[in-house]
């Protein structure tokens, strides 16, 4: 029981931080409504079992990805930004196609059959499992997925550069 | 109401956050707010995965899902250095006034 | 001595000057082509052509009359039904055809030096030369049809001659008057001869003769009347005079030939060859001598207000023939060509002299500019002298005996004396006019500045003092002096002297007074200087009234049916070209639009979808997914 009610109090905060998110004027406040989301979705990584994701989603996302988007939001001038209308003109027909969207995908799913969820028991420590896993299978991955943010630091890095007079 | 949760509720969970994410970055004019929202989608995405981690008792899930933050914080990183770069060529944050692609 | 076979050689007295003609009108072009320096050869040629012709109509005449009928016809072949190419020879076509050749040959050697300084020489010599030809035609001739050929012929040359210095507009209007006129007259004549043709069966002169003398005397009148005008229109007899005083517009030695000496008597010799039909028509006959009469008097009339030196001696001749018309009328044939003959020689001579004297004066020729010319140009004034007493008749020249022959006949019909009485007026006048003019010109002072005269050369002098021998002995040769009628010669000499007397003393002596009378007697003499307006009523009532008339018509004509039918085309193709227009907007620019509306309507929405917003195409991606994934629903 308890586990229905937190995963419910975990929904709300990640579908409720969305909606929030994509519908506020003020680009601060839809910021932190992506932390609330974010928040609710380290929770569901919680329920699930996996605490390393957890942890890597609060230190990643919450500490680094929406930190990165709060300075941004300073540097750009949003007073401009907000006195125009926030939605596109053609926001029926959007909401349209999210409402057709979310039908399909429901349908579809209700329709599908899932496999017997593992008990809890048979798993290991899930950090311990994880690192295992990452050195030995998936050693390539990780070593690709470290060229990829060396890449990314590098690539940002260099178009933050404010030019010497173009 | 109450009954037990089963992965299908996660599924549908992630499902509903990815169309709101979905309508998210086609609805909003503002670019900020369109990045946001593709890292609600990505967010979706690392739900679904870590469910069928869970169900098969497999690590490979979870390996994808740090992959695929790594990836979003690389592109939320290389994403907004382009709207800075943007920002200060066009004095706009507006995808409207970003329509280069029609010439 | 050259027997009469030399006779068939008759041909040749038109035959060569058509060649001259001929080969003036083929090489003459090629010959006298720089008008800088004008070639000598067409006039030697064509005066040895004619003087040859002359040399062997001499010969023709001589073995002609030494034969005992006096005459030799030689018929040739049949040319229209009637007619044929024939000649005949005897003493009244003899008389003209050494007339036409003699004076010829003499007027051809004077022009080389008077026209020598003309361009297209070539064209003045191939008419001269023509004229003569044809002019020869009309007097051998021995049936109508030929001689109406030639009648036509030198009516056309005429035409030319006149019109020669085409480039003046009087001379190509004077002209064409001449060729209008006698076209009037020539209708008339071509009636006549045609009825002649046709109540004869033949247009042989003694074929006609013979005819005639069966007719009724209503046929006779009739066809005497239509030669009559047609004598008329050629002879410039009153009313259809006007043409000869303008002919006066082409060079002199023009008018010394044709229009004094030979074309202007083809109407009597015309009358002359048709005695037949005259004598016995009477009231034609009166018609003739009536008409000749007042044509004397009337042209006389005008000589005396004249200015001009040419136009004088033009009126001359009108009156001149006029005489010769009274001879015909009153049926004395020999009379009137003794008058023909001696007219010719002091006529051509009064009109060469006059040459002569413009030829000095560098073109001057208004009497009222000349004056004291005797003593620089001794010559022209003797001969010029010889033919005004000529003109003059006075005693012991050529003029006097033909004149009072002339004369004496009139008393030959009923009420003659009115023609006699009026005849010796008359001649009063042709007195006092010939001498105005010599006193005008060659006596007294010069009236004008100008440059000493010199003489004319021997090649024109020469011919003069040739026809001058002829103004004196002329009456003599012939022997048709009538010893009997020396009243009248007598008569006839006093009023001669009176005529010159008055000329004397009103023009050289006393002109004062006679500007005095001339001012008191002032509508007479604008009468008279105005030429009695015939001139004037031509004009007014013939050229505007007439010819205008049918021009205006004929251009109200050419408007309405010419330009309307024009106008219709224009409408016609501008209903089709609107026609093609309606096709051309409607149905081809209509599959050319249809065409681009097409594309234009199936690229709209693919045109909606390139917005270039990225949202946009996202939107598309998801309802891509959405596509896809009903599909898997529907699976």
């Amino acid at each position: 029981m308890i586990d229905g009610l937190l995963f419910y109090f975990f929904s709300v905060l990640v579908l409720g931080g969305g909606i929030l998110m994509i519908t506020r004027r003020n680009a601060v406040l839809s910021a932190v409504c992506l932390v609330v989301s974010l928040l609710g979705v380290a929770g569901i990584f919680l329920l699930l079992g996996a605490e390393f994701l957890f942890v890597a989603q609060l230190i990643l996302y919450v500490g680094g990805v929406v930190l990165l988007f709060l300075f941004v939001i300073m540097l750009v001038n949003l007073e401009a930004a907000a006195r125009v209308p926030q939605f596109r003109g053609s926001w029926p027909l959007v909401a349209l196609a999210g409402l057709g969207l979310a039908a399909e995908l429901l349908f579809l799913l209700c329709r599908g059959t899932l496999p017997e969820i593992a008990s809890l028991a048979v798993l290991p420590p899930n950090t311990e499992a994880l690192a295992d896993a990452l050195f030995s299978h998936y050693l390539v991955a990780f070593e690709l997925t470290s060229i990829v943010l060396l890449v990314a630091i590098v690539g940002a890095v260099w178009m933050g550069q404010t030019r010497k007079a173009q | 109401m109450l009954h037990a949760i089963s992965p299908l509720h996660y599924l549908v969970l992630s499902a509903l956050l990815l169309v709101i994410g979905t309508v998210g970055v086609l609805l909003r004019r503002n670019v900020v707010v369109i990045l946001m929202s593709i890292e609600l989608i990505l967010n979706a995405v690392n739900i679904n995965l870590a469910v069928f981690s869970r169900i098969h008792g497999q690590m490979q899930g979870q390996i994808f899902v740090l992959t695929v933050m790594a990836v979003a914080v690389s592109e939320a990183a290389v994403g907004l250095a382009v709207l800075i770069a943007l920002f200060r060529n066009r004095g706009t944050v507006l995808a409207d006034d970003l329509d280069l692609l029609k010439w | 001595m050259v027997g009469t076979a030399v006779l068939p050689a008759l041909w040749l007295v038109p035959g060569l000057p058509l060649l001259g003609a001929a080969s003036m009108l083929f090489f003459g072009r090629g010959i006298d082509h720089d008008s800088a320096r004008p070639s000598r050869i067409p006039g030697i040629l064509c005066s040895i052509l004619v003087a040859l012709s002359f040399l062997v109509a001499a010969i023709c005449a001589q073995q002609a009359l030494a034969l005992p009928g006096h005459r030799v016809e030689i018929r040739g072949a049949t040319w229209f039904a009637g007619g044929e190419w024939g000649l005949l020879l005897d003493p009244l076509s003899a008389e003209l055809m050494l007339l036409v050749a003699g004076i010829g040959t003499l007027i051809h050697i004077y022009s080389t030096v008077y026209m020598s300084h003309d361009a297209a020489l070539y064209r003045f010599f191939g008419g001269l030369n023509f004229f003569v030809a044809m002019m020869q035609i009309l007097v051998l001739a021995n049936n109508y049809l030929l001689l109406f050929a030639g009648w036509e012929g030198v009516g056309f040359a005429s035409y030319l001659l006149i019109g020669f210095h085409y480039a003046r507009w009087q001379a190509g209007v004077a002209g064409m008057k001449a060729f209008v006129i006698n076209r009037a007259a020539d209708a008339a004549m071509v009636l006549g001869i045609l009825f002649l043709m046709l109540k004869a069966g033949t247009a042989h002169y003694g074929g006609v003769a013979a005819s005639a003398a069966h007719w009724s005397d209503t046929s006779i009148t009739t066809a005497a009347s239509f030669l009559l005008v047609g004598a008329m229109g050629k002879s410039a007899q009153f009313p259809l005079h006007i043409w000869l005083p303008d002919a006066m517009e082409g060079p002199t030695p023009v008018s010394a030939l044709i229009h004094s000496a030979t074309m202007v008597c083809a109407g009597v010799y015309l009358i002359a060859r048709s005695s037949f039909l005259f004598s016995h028509a009477p009231e034609v006959a009166l018609a003739t001598a009536i008409i000749g009469t007042i044509t004397a008097l009337v042209a006389a009339s005008i000589a005396l207000a004249e200015n001009d030196i040419k136009r004088v001696l033009a009126y001359s001749t009108i009156s001149q023939i006029g005489f010769m018309f009274v001879a015909l009328g009153v049926g004395a044939y020999r009379a009137a060509l003794f008058h023909l003959f001696t007219h010719a020689f002091f006529k051509s001579l009064l009109f060469l002299g006059a040459g002569s004297l413009i030829h000095a004066l560098d073109g001057e020729q208004n009497l009222k500019h000349m004056g004291g010319v005797r003593r620089e140009m001794p010559a022209t004034f003797r001969v010029m002298w010889i033919a005004s007493m000529a003109l003059a008749a006075v005693p012991g020249f050529a003029g006097f005996f033909s004149k009072d022959a002339i004369l004496g006949e009139t008393l030959s019909v009923p009420n003659g004396w009115v023609f006699l009485a009026i005849g010796l007026f008359t001649s009063l006048l042709t007195a006092v006019y010939a001498w105005r003019l010599m006193f005008l010109a060659f006596y007294g002072e010069a009236r004008r500045e100008r440059e000493p005269l010199r003489e004319s050369p021997v090649l024109m002098t020469g011919p003069m003092y040739v026809l001058s021998v002829f103004c004196v002995v002329g009456g003599w040769v012939l022997p048709l002096i009538d010893w009997s009628a020396w009243p009248l010669m007598v008569a006839s000499g006093v009023i001669a002297a009176c005529g010159i007397w008055l000329a004397w003393r009103y023009y050289m002596v006393v002109p004062g007074r006679r500007l005095a009378l001339d001012r008191r007697f002032n509508p007479i003499v604008q009468f008279l200087r105005n030429r009695w307006y015939i001139d004037a009523l031509y004009e007014e009532h013939i050229l505007n009234g007439l010819i205008l008339q049918t021009a205006s018509g004929a251009a109200r004509a050419d408007e309405r049916i010419i330009d309307g039918t024009v106008d219709a085309a224009a409408w016609l193709a501008r209903r089709i070209s609107r026609m093609f227009r309606w096709f051309d907007r409607w149905i081809v620019d209509g599959l050319v639009r249809s065409g681009s509306g097409a594309v234009g309507f199936l690229s709209a929405p693919i045109r909606a979808m390139q917005t270039g917003f990225l949202q946009t195409y996202l939107f598309l991606f998801v309802a891509g997914i959405l596509a896809a994934l009903g599909y898997y629903l529907t699976r």
